[in-house]
């Protein structure tokens, strides 16, 4: 019996390629040894003894086991569908369409027709892995009878003690800065990040910047929108940073410097910028939606009400309150427990032994 | 052992703070802002949307100088002398605007089109890549049978 890994694409940085990755050496540690990952579209840095082609699958056989990876729409779900081999789902959830509506119609529709795709692979599932019980929910919703375990995303911890980039690192202390993490989508809403850091500015600290660090397109709709909205507001860009796509150490960087991270997101499958945080021992203001309250849980603060002025008050007590914050951090660290490497890796093995029988 | 922090109380807190400091929102919020005043929408072509643009465009393509004088008897002869005398300048003015409002008009009428050519060809060469799509899929299971 094989096991082997699927995914629509792999790429560095990504977070369903990062889980497959560390998947990858917890399979290869329980004796998987020929285990690998397929994927039709391979990013550069991603070395053939961890990825090759799609076309590169060998020869399936009935009791061989694939774990495929279900993220977005698209034909490699077909793909998964038509596999000789007993299969098992690893949903890392797909963001509703409605928040791709305005800006980008193709994300739009990828998004619907991979709610559909994965629906329509709810009968050929034996078993299934979600990421959060919130996905989990989603995917009883779309469909699914087959057992569900909930196995979080795999964070490799020992990669956040590598080196930073010193010239960020040492920013430290200059500004208060509010840190996000996650590529600029707008169910992330960057830009209620924004608006929040504006009454946060005006009204408490003036001596303040946000960070989104996070790609981006130039010609991205939302994204220009954000910035419009930035110099609409009077905030200049080192007000409202926008990284781009950064290298791991400037990364491990941002978030050395900053002083509290701050998630308005409406949509995240499990939302691993929180748990770096944690990590990284700064205090979180988090709006509750989707996964990111499990996620959190009591690791930091959770708003049920995300209007600018109450948020902007949020983070202004949180910077100013040095028992408040000295709390939201050890409750960080509590959580971070349950996320440790040795303990989701358990989780995972247990599927597996399951699954081999 | 997790400190229990009490997040309602926190936000009671702040919320009393915001209104003894009378701190109110004096700027559009982000969806707002990106609805834009015109309420266009900017990104994402929609047909139903251009169709109708389109129908309302050509019916107001023409401009006119003449308009229903209103008001009383004294007022209407006053202004039709300011017309009288002003038509000389305003209707080549309007003359040139209508052409070119009818050029505009007539190059939306052909980028719809254009619009539904495309439409129409997306359409096609997606059936022949879900047929080919198949017949690869078909090749591959009879290849790996006889593996």
């Amino acid at each position: 019996m094989h096991i082997f890994q699927l995914t629509p694409a792999i790429s560095t940085g990504d977070a369903v390629s990062n889980d497959a990755i560390a998947l990858e050496a917890v399979l290869r540690d329980m004796g998987y040894t020929d285990s690998m990952i397929y994927s039709p579209a391979i990013g550069n840095g991603i070395p053939k003894s961890i990825a090759q082609d799609t076309r590169d699958l060998p020869p399936l056989s009935a009791d061989d086991i694939c774990l495929y990876h279900l993220a977005i729409g698209g034909p490699v779900n077909q793909m998964f569908k038509e596999l000789p081999c007993r299969k098992v789902v690893i949903f890392h959830n797909i963001t509703p369409a409605k928040f791709f509506e305005k800006y980008d119609k193709n994300s739009a529709d990828l998004c619907r027709q991979g709610l559909k795709e994965s629906a329509e692979l709810a009968g050929v599932t034996e078993h299934a892995i979600a990421i959060s019980e919130f996905d989990a929910q989603d995917l009883r919703k779309l469909g699914y009878t087959c057992p569900i375990d909930v196995v979080p995303i795999l964070i490799p911890f020992d990669d956040y003690a590598k080196k930073p980039t010193e010239s960020i690192a040492a920013e430290k202390g200059k500004k208060t800065t509010f840190l996000f993490t996650g590529r600029v989508a707008p169910n992330k809403k960057q830009g209620d990040l924004i608006e929040a850091f504006y009454y946060y500015k005006k009204n408490y600290n003036a001596s303040s910047r946000l960070v989104i660090a996070g790609g981006y397109g130039e010609q991205d709709p939302y994204y220009k929108d954000l910035a419009a909205y930035r110099d609409a507001l009077g905030l200049s860009q080192e007000d409202v940073k926008f990284t781009g796509h950064i290298s791991f150490a400037d990364l491990l960087a941002w978030y050395r410097c900053a002083d509290v991270f701050l998630c308005l997101s409406e949509h995240e499958g499990f939302c691993v910028p929180l748990v770096e945080a944690m990590y990284f021992d700064l205090p979180i203001i988090a709006y509750d939606s989707s996964a990111v309250g499990e996620t959190l849980s009591y690791g930091g603060l959770l708003l049920s009400d995300k209007n600018p002025l109450l948020v902007a008050g949020a983070m202004n007590r949180v910077v100013s309150d040095p028992k408040l914050r000295a709390e939201l951090v050890a409750n960080g660290r509590e959580r971070l427990k349950d996320f440790d490497r040795e303990k989701v890796a358990e989780k995972f093995r247990a599927v597996i032994r399951k699954l081999a029988g | 052992m997790a400190a229990t922090v009490n997040v309602e109380e926190i936000m009671n807190e702040i919320r009393e703070d915001i209104q003894k400091k009378g701190y109110k929102k004096d700027q559009l919020s982000f969806e707002d802002f990106s609805a834009g005043a015109t309420g266009l929408t900017r990104y994402g072509f929609d047909e139903k949307t251009a169709l109708e643009i389109l129908s309302d465009a050509s019916r107001q393509w023409q401009l006119t100088s003449w308009k229903p004088l209103t008001g009383g008897k004294v007022k209407r002869f006053f202004k039709r002398c300011i017309r009288h005398c002003a038509y000389w300048l305003m209707d080549p003015v309007l003359m040139d605007q209508s052409n070119f409002n009818s050029s505009s008009v007539k190059m939306m009428d052909q980028f719809v089109s254009y619009v539904d050519l495309r439409n129409s060809e997306t359409a096609d060469m997606r059936k022949q890549i879900s047929e080919l799509q198949e017949e690869v899929n078909s090749l591959r299971k009879q290849l790996a049978e006889k593996n």
